[in-house]
């Protein structure tokens, strides 16, 4: 069964259809559209800089640290080389500071 | 519609595609056509003046994707109107309106004046009540837009042998239930 409701009616005037024809008015809201539509891909474009600047400086704080800790090592494994040459007593992390102020 | 004027709106549309004012030609044009197929389908003033400048308006903001594909520009215009009038509806989830101006309805059928009473009418938008939501809208389009076939199966999304089978099935009915010629009959 369909849902149609059917109704008779007068046919309507093109003076009252003239009320409704407004072009200035539809070219105002598609301005406002179009203006709307800038500023979101504006924004759009923005957000996708700042996401990449933030990746990029994640990405170098876990370069650095990971640097850090490579050169930490390398420091360590060294004073430990030179402790066990001159025999001193290898272990304490203090000691390993000295050594490297030398 | 002839080719020449096909062309020209074509035209226009183009331009239309770098500056939006162009437009202003083809909306004065078919602001009335559309208004009335919105109206028919609303009975609200109001709410098709608002469906009629969101039909405007979506044919502005894709304006540059339209393309010729056989039909003229208006079918384009309508399919977009009926859209957003399904649109509405769906939101809305109310029964679909349809309001046929009495004159376009005595118009449709070449009836004699003795036997054409408001008795017959009364059976008629009984008939149209039950008739499907899409064979009234291929009548619709039909006999109160007069548009081909071609144009009818681009609006509805459906083919043209659909839009065929859809008319003829209606008025088959039509014909049984009334004994009514219809005017159009002939008409490809």
């Amino acid at each position: 069964m369909s849902r149609n409701e059917i109704r008779l009616r007068r046919t309507i005037s093109p003076g009252q259809i003239a009320r409704h024809r407004n072009y200035n008015k539809l070219m105002a809201r598609h301005s406002r559209y179009i203006k709307m539509k800038r500023s979101i891909i504006a924004l759009v474009y923005v957000l996708i800089i700042v996401l990449m600047i933030l990746l990029y400086m994640l990405v170098r704080r876990a370069e650095h640290q990971k640097q850090l800790q490579k050169n930490g090592k390398n420091v360590a494994l060294t004073i430990k080389h030179n402790c066990e040459v001159q025999g001193e007593p290898i272990d304490g992390y203090i000691y390993k500071q000295k050594k490297v102020a030398k | 519609m002839t080719e020449a004027e096909i062309q020209h709106e074509y035209a226009i549309l183009e331009r239309a595609k770098r500056n939006p004012k162009a437009f202003g030609e083809l909306y004065e044009k078919y602001f009335d056509r559309i208004f009335n197929f919105i109206y028919r389908q609303t009975d609200d003033e109001e709410l098709t003046d608002d469906l009629c400048s969101q039909t405007f308006l979506s044919v502005l903001k894709n304006i540059g994707r339209y393309e010729f594909r056989g039909v003229p520009f208006s079918a384009w215009l309508y399919k977009i109107a009926s859209n957003e009038v399904n649109k509405h509806y769906r939101k809305k989830k109310n029964d679909k309106v349809f309001s046929i101006e009495e004159v376009r309805v005595r118009e449709l059928f070449e009836q004699a004046n003795d036997g054409w009473d408001e008795e017959i009418l009364e059976q008629l938008l009984r008939y149209f009540k039950e008739l499907p939501t899409d064979m009234l809208q291929v009548l619709e389009l039909r006999f109160f837009e007069d548009k081909d076939f071609k144009e009818i199966a681009f609006i509805l999304d459906i083919t043209e042998s659909g839009a065929k089978m859809r008319t003829y099935r209606a008025l088959d009915r039509l014909r049984k239930n009334f004994n009514i010629r219809i005017k159009y009959d002939v008409k490809e």
